[in-house]
């Protein structure tokens, strides 16, 4: 290569590379906003600056141990983190088991139901709203973890598909195996599917985990009650925004924002291998 | 044949749930489009539950909502409360709502809602009419009982401007919490002296002599008003909730909309002027390059740490329209404690809302949280009187009408007072401030969906 075909080569790396760092920019502004102002010293809202002018690490230690009754961030993170594991360990094995079902039994309604769960599923959860506010109020669930977790749990089944998709590239022969030895389909299914299934299992678990965790629209409308200790976190932090709180709270709620991230981060750190391997290995047959 | 019968019992199942959710849910909605009318009934049946659960040692359950810097204050209060009628067992849960959301969220479902609960007098009329409110005159009775007082004594023990608020067509609906929700001027005294804030202009020109500026709030309907209001225009809204507006015709007075708009332009045209968005007062504030804020109590804080040893609020200035001066109006707010109207326990629900509005309790709001007084006693001593921001709102009360607008009033308001903040309009160019003025009066006084 020539030297003039070396010039023209780093000048398009270093356009490429220039727009890549726009566009990364453009993208992370808003967290390292973020990330920033929960180190401000200064508490309320500060529209005058991009970074703070004094850096202080009071707002993590002011939400940790809070004083007032009505912002009392680690309840809220208690109770998020209860009704995120319930709704974790339901929602899992609910999608696991009916993504076993419809990938190994073969009976008359498989691809009826099938169809039905996938045009389900295309209706967004919101539309339902009103009616499980009033069914759940009937039976006096609004305003208990409980009936949240309910709401939560509701259409899990409905999340089979990928993990059908996964199940499907297991080979016949092995439930076959199981079942020539004796083995009862519960049997197969814990024994011999399940320790198999690692990376969809952990993908479910991370979809799972997120729903209840960073749900607002739900838990806002179930837990009505403006009892302070029932709130989950996103109400909490969306709180600490009201006109009367924001003066004193503004970068404590950036905070809250930054730890609220912290779990959800190392989880996906965590298990991100498996997760991969999860999409695409869900991904080969539909 | 056995899945034919098991799908027609599953049917049936279903059916039958559904009966009965509507026959709840429709009990429900009944009672949300109960009138001010027939409001009496249920406060006379729950009357007599009231009555009957005095006689039993019956736990009495009650959720009180607040606002979140009233929290500590609310649990001081309901446990004297609990004191002051240890006779009766009773569970009382304190719960977190804004005063100026309380509306919305009371509205969503209000069988869901607190049985007491604080709320912004503005909302009044829609929260009457949506009946989550219990008339309170029609519970003299039941409060006479429990508390020796009557509501003619609560009514005289308030100033009239605020039990005016919480009155709607002639039934009171709400207790008086405190005064003074309405807005004036913070200055700074080593700025501006006390004969520069009586007028727009000579703040202005002392303002940008010492490179500081004045703020205000345009671009929202609550502070666009004090302009309207201060050359005599007035609102008023009909039963079905629309508004009546003249601000493009000519007001009692005989200003015209065109004369107050150029009026505010004036005012905006200058470069010591700054246009803050509403919210952004205290951040606008803490800045430092003001040295004058329209602004209310809930900012005094931040005010008095702006301006330190400076820090004085005084009334609204006046403004020049069409050649003379006018003094700024604003509207006269409260804060108030209603009972939902669909309260298991109205009765003892109306004695704790007036518990926590008495003259001991307002005193202890005072004391605590700095809020101007609507009781008469407390807002005669001395230490009120010395409140800084609490004084100038009372001063401006002076200068305050009652607020009688629709919903349909705060957006095209917003979009008027945002065109003159940024200038948009200009002075002499009349038919473009009228066909502003035309645009704005067609949407206030609009229909609701």
């Amino acid at each position: 290569m020539t030297q003039k075909g070396k010039t023209i080569q780093l000048i398009k790396d270093i356009l490429r590379h220039v727009v890549i760092v726009l566009m990364v920019s453009v993208w992370l502004i808003p967290i390292i906003w973020l990330i920033a102002t929960s180190f401000s010293a200064y508490p309320g809202r500060n529209t005058s600056n991009f970074f703070p002018e004094q850096w202080s690490l009071q707002n993590y230690i002011n939400i940790l141990n809070p004083t007032s009754h009505t912002v009392n961030f680690p309840i809220w993170m208690w109770n998020t983190f209860k009704i995120a594991m319930a709704v974790c360990i339901v929602c899992t094995l609910f999608a696991v088991m009916v993504a076993y079902a419809t990938s190994f039994f073969r009976f008359k309604t498989r691809k009826p139901l099938m169809n039905v769960a996938v045009i389900l599923n295309l209706f967004p959860g919101v539309l339902s709203m009103i009616s499980v506010y009033f069914l759940l109020k009937a039976m006096n669930l609004t305003n208990t973890h409980i009936g949240l977790t309910l709401v939560y749990c509701a259409s899990s089944g409905l999340g089979y598909l990928i993990a059908k998709g996964y199940f499907d590239t297991v080979p016949r022969a092995l439930v076959e195996a199981a079942k020539l030895d004796g083995a009862s389909q519960a049997r197969t299914f814990f024994s011999i599917i399940l320790p198999i299934s690692k990376p969809i299992i952990v993908y479910t678990v991370i979809s799972s985990f997120l729903t209840p965790w960073t749900d607002f629209v739900f838990s806002k409308m179930i837990l009505n009650s403006g009892i302070a200790d029932m709130w989950t976190v996103s109400i909490g932090l969306y709180n600490m925004l009201d006109r009367s709180l924001i003066n004193t709270y503004f970068s404590q709620f950036c905070a809250g924002g930054v730890i609220v991230s912290i779990p959800i981060s190392v989880l996906f750190v965590i298990m991100q291998k498996f997760y991969v391997e999860g999409i695409t290995g869900g991904a080969v047959k539909g | 044949m056995k899945k034919k019968l098991i799908s027609i019992f599953l049917a049936a199942a279903m059916t039958l749930s559904l009966t009965a959710c509507t026959q709840e849910s429709s009990g429900g909605d009944n009672s949300t489009t109960t009138t001010a009318g027939s409001g009496d009934d249920a406060a006379d049946t729950t009357t007599s539950a009231a009555e009957g659960n005095g006689a039993s040692g019956e736990t009495i359950t009650l959720r009180v909502w607040g606002g979140e810097e009233d929290q500590a204050l609310l649990a001081e209060l309901v446990n004297d409360f609990k004191a002051a009628h240890s006779d009766q067992n009773f569970d009382i849960q304190i719960g977190v709502e804004s005063e100026s959301t309380a509306k919305d969220t009371v509205l969503t479902d209000i069988s869901a809602a607190a049985d007491v609960f604080a709320f912004a007098s503005d909302q009044i009329a829609s929260l009457v009419r949506a009946g989550a409110l219990a008339n309170l005159d029609s519970m003299s009775e039941v409060l006479t009982n429990y508390s020796g007082k009557s509501i003619d004594d609560v009514k005289s023990a308030n100033s009239a401007g605020t039990i005016g608020s919480a009155t709607f067509k002639d039934n009171l609906y709400a207790f008086p919490m405190s005064g003074g929700n309405n807005y004036f001027l913070y200055y700074d005294a080593n700025v501006l002296s006390e004969d520069d804030v009586k007028s727009w202009d000579t703040m202005l020109a002392k303002a940008s002599e010492s490179g500081k500026q004045v703020g205000m709030t345009l671009a929202s309907g609550w502070y666009l008003s004090s302009f309207f209001m201060g050359a005599g225009f007035t609102s008023s809204t009909n039963d079905d909730g629309t508004t009546n507006c003249d601000w493009n015709g000519t007001s009692a007075d005989g200003y015209t909309g065109v004369q107050v708009v150029e009026g505010i332009l004036g005012i905006t045209n200058s470069s010591a002027f700054l246009p803050v968005a509403d919210g952004d007062l205290s951040n606008q504030i803490a800045s430092g390059n003001l040295c004058a804020v329209v602004d209310g109590t809930w900012d005094a804080d931040a005010a008095q740490a702006a301006f330190g040893e400076g820090y004085r609020a005084t009334k609204l200035p006046t403004f020049t329209c069409n050649g003379t001066q006018l003094q700024q109006y604003t509207y006269t707010g409260s804060k108030l404690i209603g009972v939902n109207a669909l309260s298991e326990n109205v009765g003892w629900a109306t004695v704790l809302a007036e518990f926590l509005t008495n003259e001991q309790s307002q005193a202890k709001r005072f004391e605590q949280r700095q809020l101007s007084p609507s009781n008469l006693v407390v807002s005669e001593r001395d230490d009120v009187k010395a409140n800084i921001a609490g004084a100038a709102s009372m001063e401006q009360d002076n200068f305050g009408s009652i607020q009688d607008v629709g919903e349909k009033f705060w957006d095209p308001t917003k979009t008027l007072g945002e065109l003159c903040a940024q200038k948009s309009l200009t002075v002499g160019d009349t038919a473009g401030i009228q066909q502003a003025l035309d645009t704005a009066v067609e949407g206030i006084t609009a229909a609701l969906q």
